[in-house]
């Protein structure tokens, strides 16, 4: 089809983004990877879910958000157990040379991974995406307030518990 | 005293932590399976598609073919030197056989229907027997008020 970006083009463009964010709310690479790939098969297969589109990175966004969503949701409750969680979980931030950096890294991934899935969906698209409060609020099909409030509370939650080893390190 | 806003702050703290990049490998296997789907080609016609496959059909063995249709020839000439030009058409064969059936034919049937009403004689027989009560009621009632 003319005029539509190869799929090619689409992942180096956009397969960063959606591999972190999709890590983010699985936490298991396995996961993110068939999710990523299921992804790029809709798309090179109907290549028209792109036509006309204001922002590609955005409607990928909402595709990887709904399709790590279903998955979560047919987990089972073994995989959702905190233990399995914690032994399991995969950092979505690169390693740091400096120790103490990468205390700070691994703490905040464990804190993220605190946090509600909707909290956390948030706080990755505004923190690491950079978007306003509208774009997320279109991404993930709630009201722009919603987006913000659940914001707010995951940032509090993330400042709490990171607030010792915050000080220490600012 | 306006000093910076903490929530700010450790906002621009959390930004710079980078993201882990996706493992490079993964582009390749990915690009593999999301392959894009060739359109469908509109059906060709019958005649096309015979002209295009019939050299294949016959390119593995065009001896073994040119062979089998050398056979089907001489059958062919064999078949029509062997007919007798005096031998009834086909249309007169088709009417003989649509013909009456000969005597032998029709006493064998008839002793074929005397058989089945033999055996089916005695149940038949008692129920054309057994007058029907209505009807013949009905019938002989109308017969008087007729006659009268």
């Amino acid at each position: 089809m003319p005029g539509l970006p190869t799929i090619e083009h689409l992942y180096d463009a956009h397969a960063p983004a959606l591999f972190a964010f999709l890590l983010n709310l699985t936490r298991h690479e396995a996961d993110t990877r068939d999710l990523l790939q299921d992804l790029f098969i809709k798309l090179a297969r109907d290549p028209r879910h792109l036509a006309g589109l204001r922002d590609e990175r955005a409607y990928l966004l909402r595709l990887a958000h709904n399709a790590a969503i279903d998955l979560m949701r047919r987990r089972t409750s073994r995989d959702r157990t905190k233990d399995n969680f914690a032994a399991e979980a995969a950092t979505p931030f690169a390693p740091a040379a400096d120790p103490d950096e990468q205390t700070f890294r691994r703490e905040l991934a464990l804190a993220l991974g605190e946090l509600p899935a909707d909290q956390r969906a948030v706080v990755h698209l505004k923190l690491w995406e950079g978007l306003t409060f509208e774009q997320i609020a279109a991404i993930l099909a709630i009201p722009p307030n919603t987006a913000a409030s659940r914001y707010r509370y995951g940032l509090d939650k993330l400042r709490d518990q990171l607030r010792p080893l915050y000080e220490e390190i600012k | 005293m306006n000093g910076p806003d903490p929530m700010n702050e450790f906002e621009q703290r959390l930004r710079r932590v980078p993201l882990q990049p996706a493992p490079p490998d993964w582009r390749a296997e990915i690009l593999a399976v999301a392959v894009p789907v060739r359109p469908a080609v509109p059906p060709r016609p019958w005649s096309a598609r015979l002209r295009v496959q019939w050299p294949a059909l016959l390119w593995p063995a065009p001896r073994a073919w040119a062979g089998l249709a050398t056979v089907w020839l001489v059958i062919l000439v064999l078949q029509f030197a062997s007919r007798d030009p005096a031998a009834a058409p086909a249309a007169s064969l088709v009417a003989q056989k649509a013909a009456p059936p000969t005597l032998e034919m029709q006493a064998e049937l008839r002793q074929q229907q005397q058989l089945l009403v033999e055996l089916l004689g005695p149940r038949d027989s008692r129920a054309a027997d057994r007058p029907h009560p209505v009807r013949s009621s009905t019938h002989t009632r109308r017969a008087e008020i007729v006659f009268a």
